[in-house]
């Protein structure tokens, strides 16, 4: 099952489109647990983005994790990430790769050239949801496990998998369960 | 049983208890002892591992540790190293598959930093030009996961992070640097075609016709993946639903039709060659032997082709000789022919005069007394006769036709009737 918990204020058609476009892309149960706040422990020094990892560890959020769980949480706040050898790049969330929980900003969507905000939250929380499940990026500018700054990500705005990744995904998924 | 302690070295010397290591084709994993071991009544001294993904353990004989490839983490002066490699333009992906089979397969095995980056980098290359087989797609993101593991290992990043630099190198986002020099954002390719490859469409072909070339020179091996499977894979790679794969292979079909299947220029005598025949065509309906393998409709209706289309047509090389045969000897035997045929048939039917019209098969055209009407019958093997296009075949086709006619059916028609 994926649970949905808000960090933050989202349309319900928004969020029951996300759903939707999760429970297809992955087939199976995608849910909209209900809210959360943000950790101001997590804030970044600039005072205005979390740092993702950080609130991944801090969020206080009761919703119970099984077998196959996986915890999405959505925001519209911008996020950090801590840098690597290439610098700063987008960010549109964060997983813990092979865990249980990401978080996925709708920050900047809806601006020029970017997806509108139903599809591109969608199409962003099934990407990090993939790294739940130890995906990992994809060439194929259709999969929805391209990297999210490709043209591909916004040139193909439906929420699908490469076969690979969804056979992949399935095996985990099976796994999990088991 | 088991000897635990940091001072005990492994290998060459270099690792330690407690030091995370990479183990070639399983990824990072940290060693947790050295123990003894009794396998097949013989004592072994092993090398245990945990794989840190999943707590896996794995034993190594000890003495079997560095002929494995098991190595420390590389430092993060070679991680660097690496991502300079990855964010610099690469060179063009080895397109025979059994070269690159073979020395993906070696660097795999390696497990070292510069192998698996090596494989990386050319996978996703040729992942630009054309889709991963399926086997390929498994070492792309085998070849992906360790080295992503690897970078997180050695520089201490959450998983995710170092993904998403690994990516930074092989797809820049726009803005992307690399130390100080802006590197190139990533274009959008689409899989299956070259349209939109890092490469020119005519340059892609040329070397698709290479890869078809080493596959003849090779190929007898046997146990190879065939050109067929090997499409059959292409396919698999796509997305997942499948009435949306069959679109997409149907479009990418089309694509590649369009984009690398494009006609070659003829050369002016090969032009000629299509035109003689297509004119000659369109005066003789009753030349099907020339009509090009796949043609359902006549020749005579199809009209002068185009010669900018010269896909459906007969190959260049034999028509020009048709095409010259024809016009200078062509008229001279065919009157000959005719003549031969016409006096042939003359005697043939001074030889069946006395038989019954009626018993001549039905459907066939009525037969007429009259003279003429032999010289136009004597015109049909006359001019199947031409299609040789030379004199002696053609002599000979007209005397012994009538004859042998005339001797076959002479008991057919009276003896028996």
């Amino acid at each position: 099952m994926i649970r949905l918990v808000t960090l933050g204020e989202f349309p319900s058609e928004v969020l029951e489109h996300v759903a939707r476009r999760l429970h297809a892309a992955y087939g199976m149960g995608c849910e909209i647990e209900g809210e959360a706040e943000l950790p101001e422990s997590a804030l970044a020094d600039d005072q205005e983005s979390y740092e993702a990892p950080k609130l991944l560890e801090e969020i206080d959020d009761d919703t119970q994790l099984y077998a196959d769980d996986k915890i999405v949480y959505l925001t519209s706040a911008p996020l950090t990430a801590p840098e690597g050898p290439m610098g700063k790049g987008p960010m549109t969330g964060f997983p813990q790769f092979g865990g249980g929980r990401a978080v996925v900003t709708s920050h900047g969507l809806g601006a020029k050239g970017e997806l509108p905000l139903d599809v591109g939250l969608a199409k962003r929380a099934a990407h990090h949801v993939g790294h739940l499940w130890e995906l990992h990026h994809c060439f194929d500018p259709r999969c929805a496990m391209n990297p999210e700054w490709s043209p591909g990500f916004t040139q193909y705005p439906e929420v699908a998998l490469c076969l690979y990744d969804r056979e992949k995904s399935e095996r985990k998924i099976k796994l999990g369960q088991s | 049983m088991a000897n635990k302690g940091t001072e005990i070295q492994i290998g060459d010397g270099s690792l330690h208890i407690g030091d995370r290591v990479v183990y070639p084709n399983q990824g990072i994993c940290r060693i947790t002892g050295v123990e003894v071991k009794q396998i097949a009544g013989r004592d072994w001294e092993v090398v245990t591992l945990s794989r840190e993904e999943d707590g896996a353990t794995v034993m190594v004989p000890r003495a079997k540790v560095m002929g494995i490839g098991l190595r420390k983490v590389a430092s993060v002066a070679a991680i660097d190293d690496m991502f300079d490699q990855l964010a610099a333009p690469g060179d063009d992906p080895q397109l025979d598959w059994k070269v690159r089979h073979r020395e993906n397969a070696d660097r795999m095995t390696g497990g070292g930093l510069q192998g698996t980056l090596d494989v990386l980098k050319g996978l996703h290359a040729l992942s630009r030009v054309r889709p991963l087989p399926q086997k390929e797609r498994e070492l792309y993101d085998s070849a992906r996961h360790l080295l992503v593991g690897e970078i997180a290992a050695a520089m201490n990043l959450p998983l995710h992070v170092a993904e998403d630099n690994l990516d930074y190198a092989l797809w820049p986002p726009p803005g992307m640097k690399r130390k100080g020099k802006p590197l190139q954002p990533a274009a959008l390719a689409v899989p299956g075609s070259s349209v939109g490859a890092a490469r020119p469409a005519s340059r892609a072909a040329d070397d698709e016709m290479d890869d078809e070339m080493a596959f003849g020179e090779v190929d007898v091996e046997g146990g190879g993946e065939s050109k067929a499977a090997q499409a059959a894979d292409t396919e698999e790679s796509d997305i997942a639903d499948p009435a949306e794969t069959k679109d997409l292979v149907r479009q990418r079909a089309m694509r590649v039709t369009a984009g690398e299947e494009e006609p070659e220029p003829l050369d002016e005598l090969a032009k000629d060659a299509l035109e003689a025949t297509h004119e000659d065509a369109a005066a003789q309906p009753s030349a099907k032997l020339h009509a090009p393998p796949g043609t359902t409709r006549p020749q005579a209706k199809r009209g002068p082709a185009p010669a900018a289309a010269p896909k459906a047509g007969p190959p260049a090389g034999p028509e020009p000789k048709r095409a010259d045969a024809r016009p200078a000897g062509g008229e001279e035997a065919r009157g000959v022919a005719r003549s031969i045929a016409a006096k042939a048939l003359e005697v043939a039917a001074k030889v069946l005069a006395p038989a019954k019209p009626a018993a001549r098969a039905p459907g066939r055209p009525a037969p007429s007394k009259a003279k003429p009407a032999p010289a136009k019958k004597a015109a049909k093997p006359a001019a199947k006769s031409k299609k040789p296009a030379a004199k002696k075949p053609a002599k000979k086709a007209a005397a012994k036709k009538p004859a042998k006619k005339a001797a076959a059916k002479k008991p057919a028609g009276k003896g028996k009737r």
